[in-house]
């Protein structure tokens, strides 16, 4: 009942249309194969490099380049190519998990039968990365080929595989002296697509409150700042004391702005017509003669920007 | 020569060199659809400082044969193309955009209440829900990220995304987005009569304490300091926005200031227009992505309203001096449409219930929390 005034059941109402809504329009949009372009499709350059081959590309999703290092261990491993989705049978997989399209490995045995340990390393792998193989000898088609993850430095991953010559892994089937490898680090897309919604919704609101803390601690200081600029100060009593007795510092209160400007006119208006030289002979007591030229320095430069051209303040004006 | 083969010249004078033989079908609609958007922005006054140079950007890009958006045989870029590979491509104009919208932004509601930030953060809810939903409808990752960003309703926050994630897919997201922000009168209202009560929409909200100079020249420094820090990818777009800003509130540079208000961003105002408009060629645009884009940014709209009134609304679970749940749909960004209309909708409620100035703390969270989805995004793809 507490939440009555919140009203339920027009939000539910709300949320329902715009969950039927969606999903219908997604629907009618997949019907209608508004996802059957690839237009992503990861398109790898291959190089050799001192330890086995590189491929470089922009995986799906990303706007930046990765690389990809692949090598073999008991054999020798030829050129690696890339292949394209439409080349296998599509049964069981989503292209969008393969984020960095498919590849073709091919490693030559010292003898046939034999076995051979093929990698993957790359920064862009993640310990959630899976290495899927296609065979259109076995079924499933596509297996998790159950390599194994290891970790190398803060961000480097290597994905490892065992193929045995022949074998469920080896994609032509036969015992040849060649290993036959087509397949591809598999992330899930929807995982990832939904996890990072969640974390970069919710990092809004942490951005934004930070700034918000930020704000309210700054907003403090300011006001704090104010108000002490405000409050009341002591001011010094500047004539000299009379011989022989301590006179008590006087409080003075801050004049209002509008006060101030009116006895800066009077005084302007007073004394635009006399020379500047009259402040000095205008004192009120009998100064030192360092007071006066120091009080008719300032009441010159005061002077000057009562009589300053306002126009000729105005910003940029300065630069010129 | 024979008359033969002067007919035979003309012909070919007529095929080759007009255009009159090339024009097909979808140039025409596409033509159609121009004046349908220079009838909403020059009879309708719907955004016509955008919709005018989009309109007549799709009108002169479906002319068969024109040379506007190709290139020339030494493949130097036609005339609007050149527009958009310098203005758009290079992310230069969005980003001048926001200078000059900084220069214009007083932050005083903001930095006054900064509590309205979280419904600003709230109000990007559409944003991430429409992502979603393009997903599911077969929008690769890119391009669910640059139509969710519609719901910001931050024209040059969708421009500047868009270009950088799904260039294609520019002329139908801009054009949803302002669109969408001319209708924002049209499209909050009924969605913040259902969500609040009569009482709610009467709360009044205690007046704004007063913000010095010294709080306001501050605040750009304070929040690029926090802002670029957490969402480095946000730089351009938020560093131009507080430039733009701290010229504004530190009073010795009004020249610079004037003209990034005004003659800058006209000037950039009209090539942004064109080059958008451009990216609307019959052969690129008459697919069924656009209508899904136009509908899903929609959506984003009503779904982005509904996550500022529900923020504000728990919001008000934890405060003890309410705040009134209209000016949640100002965190929408538009600025300052959507705060009109928290004011206007408030004043219906009670005639004496002045909102705006509370709303503008939203509406200014709003830009600030689109902008930092868009740079949550494009920190996604790196």
């Amino acid at each position: 009942m507490r939440l009555r005034w919140i009203r339920i059941n027009a939000i539910g109402r709300c949320l329902l249309w715009a969950t039927a809504t969606f999903v219908a329009l997604a629907g009618g949009a997949l019907a209608m194969g508004v996802s059957g372009q690839d237009l992503e499709k990861p398109a790898p350059a291959f190089s050799a490099e001192t330890d086995g081959w590189a491929a470089e590309l922009i995986p799906r999703g990303r706007s930046t380049q990765v690389r990809i290092f692949f090598d073999a261990d008991g054999g020798t491993l030829a050129e690696p190519s890339t292949r394209d989705f439409s080349d296998t049978s599509r049964e069981g997989v989503d292209s969008k998990n393969f984020k960095t399209g498919l590849f073709w490995l091919q490693a030559t045995l010292p003898e046939p039968g034999g076995r051979v340990k093929l990698m993957m390393r790359s920064d862009f792998f993640t310990s959630g990365t899976r290495w899927y193989v296609f065979n259109p000898t076995t079924m499933p088609l596509w297996q998790d080929a159950g390599a194994d993850s290891r970790a190398q430095g803060p961000t480097l991953r290597t994905l490892s595989l065992t193929v045995v010559d022949g074998g469920p892994l080896d994609s032509d089937g036969r015992i040849d002296g060649r290993v036959t490898v087509i397949g591809g680090p598999r992330d899930s897309f929807w995982g990832y697509a939904i996890g990072t919604l969640f974390i970069r919704f919710f990092g809004i609101f942490i951005v934004l409150g930070i700034l918000m803390s930020g704000m309210f601690a700054s907003g403090w200081i300011f006001r704090w700042i104010e108000a002490r600029r405000a409050r009341p100060r002591k001011v010094e009593k500047t004539g000299p004391p009379e011989p022989g007795k301590d006179v008590p510092a006087t409080e003075v209160s801050v004049p209002a702005p509008e006060l101030a400007a009116a006895v800066a006119l009077a005084l302007h208006l007073n004394l635009a017509t006399r020379s500047t030289a009259s402040f000095a002979t205008s004192c009120p007591w009998d100064a030192s003669a360092w007071a006066s030229a120091g009080r008719q320095g300032m009441m010159v430069a005061r002077d000057r920007l009562f009589r300053r051209n306002p126009d000729a303040s105005s910003n940029g004006d300065r630069h010129r | 020569m024979s008359w033969d083969q002067v007919f035979e010249l003309i012909i070919s004078i007529l095929t080759t060199q007009t255009g009159m033989p090339n024009l097909v079908f979808k140039q025409v609609v596409m033509m159609a659809v121009a004046f349908f958007f220079l009838y909403l922005a020059v009879a309708k006054n719907y955004e016509p400082l955008l919709l005018v140079p989009i309109g007549f950007g799709i009108f002169l890009v479906n002319f068969p044969l024109a040379p506007l958006m190709g290139y020339t045989e030494s493949g130097h870029p036609e005339l609007i193309r050149a527009f958009y590979k310098y203005g758009v491509e290079w992310e230069i104009i969005p980003c001048v955009i926001f200078l000059g919208l900084g220069a214009m932004t007083d932050f005083g509601p903001l930095i006054a209440n900064p509590k309205t930030l979280i419904i600003g953060a709230g109000a990007q809810l559409g944003v991430f829900i429409t992502y979603l939903g393009t997903l599911l409808a077969g929008f690769t990752l890119k391009e669910a990220a640059s139509v969710g960003i519609i719901g910001g309703a931050d024209g040059p926050t969708t421009i500047y995304l868009t270009a950088k994630l799904a260039p294609h897919l520019l002329g139908a997201n801009a054009l949803a987005a302002y669109s969408y922000m001319a209708m924002v009168p049209l499209i909050q209202p009924p969605i913040m009569r259902l969500l609040t009560t009569p009482e709610q929409r009467r709360i009044k909200m205690r007046q704004l304490r007063p913000v010095s100079a010294r709080e306001k020249l501050f605040f750009p420094l304070i929040a690029s300091v926090l802002i670029i820090l957490l969402i480095p990818a946000v730089a351009p777009l938020m560093g131009m926005f507080m430039f733009g800003n701290f010229m504004r509130e530190c009073g010795v540079v009004r020249r610079l200031s004037d003209t990034a208000q005004n003659a800058l961003m006209n000037i950039v105002t009209i090539f942004l227009g064109l080059s958008v408009g451009a990216t609307m060629q019959a052969e690129a645009f008459l697919s069924l992505k656009p209508l899904l884009i136009f509908t899903f940014g929609l959506l984003d709209f009503i779904v982005c309203t509904f996550g500022g009134i529900l923020t504000a609304h728990i919001m008000n679970f934890f405060l003890t001096e309410k705040v009134n749940p209209l000016i949640g749909s100002a965190g929408v960004s538009a600025v300052p449409m959507a705060a009109r209309v928290s004011h206007s909708e408030g004043l219906k409620a009670d005639p004496n219930n002045w909102l705006m100035m509370h709303a503008m703390g939203p509406n200014l969270a709003g830009v600030i929390g689109s902008a930092a989805a868009a740079g949550m995004f494009i920190a996604m793809f790196q």
